[in-house]
């Protein structure tokens, strides 16, 4: 009879564990965003469900490329929400949620879980299987057979100095482009960038409700694999989504408490310079071949919504 | 000692952390994950209190909570494992007589079983519940239950041979 003894040395090992914290502190933090999370997550796939079978949203979209076919029309938000896989970053180096105090390593995976799921609903089937990436919240893989595609998404503070006109303007670099207006008027511009070698990158990134929201889907393998199967005009239909806009809603509601990928927005007592702006021009013609710096005085405009506070010119 | 259903959270979770702990080291082998385990299954707890509260069995709920969140994430991390790292074989051997080399030779052993198997040896040996209590919190039949932890009994004994019986004497 095994029973006993092994009970004994199962005893004896659980004594060599170092002492607990006091977890419940911790515990009942998690547990309240947990429960606010799930609450926000009904309300959010009630509201889907109530905007999609409003509007139909339709499945046959231009194409700029022959690209893949458009958003599956039919979205499965009221079945129970499928887990997504996690997988290490391509390098392999980059430190991962895992590395993350538990608080926050649940909370990150939960909220990229979700993001994965809106992901797997509003992007072309051609993308694939939606993937979480082991590094940072904001990164995600799609594989499609042998094909796989990095994903950036994320909605974070606005960065210093990336912000610009949501126009299509001409340009080198940009290979095609696609602008528009959220439902409610906020601008945004899709893109096809080309990245280098004949890679390219497909995204936006755009100021909503005082955070910066940003997709992009890139090559895999370094950028040595095939570009996204998604045109522009794809790309901003997936943002005028409905279960888009929730999302971005949403995460802007329950913002993360994590660093964002990209440059961190300056500390705002810190910055003493001009506002940045989408359109900023030199408040008096400069001599030709004369570029601006930081001391030239400049005129910036907004094309819409308020100036983030923190952008706000020093008094 | 206040009866189960008029528990509220924080006294119970205050009361059970420790026995929580000792269980999740059990089933995943490492002290920080054990802390981890133990944190998510209390606020999975706090989460759905109210039901929890009215449980007929809280402690078995709690520890079906605990047995089902190391099974979810054991699963993920091992197929992320399998996708893109070689497991690497243990560099712990058993050497036999020694204590806590016997209790390390444990915890290998239980590593080498798969998450559900693990955790039956758990629920079943250090928990002492029952064929069937175990089969319910695992949501499988008694008899994958008994044949499970059979197979995994005599995986063990291979492992800690003569050892295990060895140490029921010097206890």
């Amino acid at each position: 009879m095994p029973g006993r003894p092994l009970k004994e040395l199962m005893e004896h090992t659980a004594d060599d564990l170092p002492p607990l914290p006091d977890l419940v502190p911790g515990a009942v933090a998690l547990g309240r965003r947990r429960r606010n999370r799930s609450r926000a997550l009904m309300a959010l796939s009630a509201a889907c469900v109530a905007g999609v079978a409003a509007f139909a949203v339709p499945a046959a979209l231009p194409d700029d490329n022959a690209a893949g076919p458009g958003p599956a029309s039919t979205p499965v938000i009221d079945t129970p929400r499928p887990t997504y896989s996690v997988v290490p970053e391509q390098d392999g180096n980059k430190p991962g949620v895992d590395q993350l105090p538990p608080l926050d390593k649940v909370e990150v995976q939960e909220f990229k879980q979700l993001a994965a799921d809106m992901m797997q609903q509003v992007l072309p089937p051609a993308m694939g299987e939606i993937r979480l990436v082991n590094s940072h919240a904001a990164a995600f893989r799609a594989v499609s057979g042998s094909k796989t595609y990095e994903i950036t998404f994320g909605v974070d503070k606005i960065p210093y100095g990336t912000l610009r006109e949501q126009v299509c303007s001409p340009s080198g670099r940009i290979a095609a482009c696609k602008a528009g207006t959220l439902p409610d008027g906020t601008p945004v511009a899709a893109e096809r960038e080309n990245t280098g070698e004949g890679s390219q990158m497909v995204g936006v990134g755009f100021p909503y409700k005082g955070k910066w929201v940003q997709f992009m889907l890139f090559p895999g393998g370094f950028g040595s694999g095939p570009n996204p199967p998604v045109t522009v005009e794809q790309m901003l239909t997936v943002v005028q989504d409905p279960r888009f806009i929730e999302f971005i809603d949403y995460a802007v509601a329950h913002p993360l408490n994590t660093p964002p990928p990209q440059t961190e927005a300056p500390n705002p007592s810190a910055y003493t310079g001009p506002p940045p702006s989408w359109n900023c021009v030199p408040a008096t013609p400069l001599p030709a071949g004369q570029t601006p710096d930081k001391d030239t005085p400049m005129n910036c405009t907004l094309p819409t919504g308020p100036l983030p506070s923190w952008l706000a010119p020093p008094n | 000692m206040p009866p189960e259903n008029t528990w509220d959270f924080e006294s119970y979770a205050r009361a059970r952390q420790q026995q929580l702990y000792r269980t999740a080291y059990l089933l995943c082998g490492d002290a920080h994950r054990a802390q981890d385990l133990t944190q998510t299954t209390l606020a999975k707890l706090f989460q759905h209190w109210r039901k929890a509260s009215r449980a007929d069995n809280l402690d078995a709920y709690a520890k079906t909570v605990l047995t089902r969140t190391f099974i979810s994430e054991q699963r993920s991390r091992r197929r992320e494992r399998e996708l893109h790292t070689p497991v690497a074989p243990s560099a712990r051997n058993a050497r036999g007589g020694d204590r806590a080399d016997l209790r390390v030779t444990l915890l290998d052993a239980l590593a080498e079983l798969n998450p559900k198997a693990r955790a039956m040896v758990v629920l079943r040996y250090w928990e002492d519940h029952s064929v069937d209590a175990v089969a319910d919190q695992l949501g499988c039949n008694p008899g994958t239950v008994k044949s499970t932890c059979s197979r995994a009994l005599a995986r063990l004994r291979e492992r800690l041979g003569n050892d295990l019986d060895l140490y029921a004497t010097e206890a």
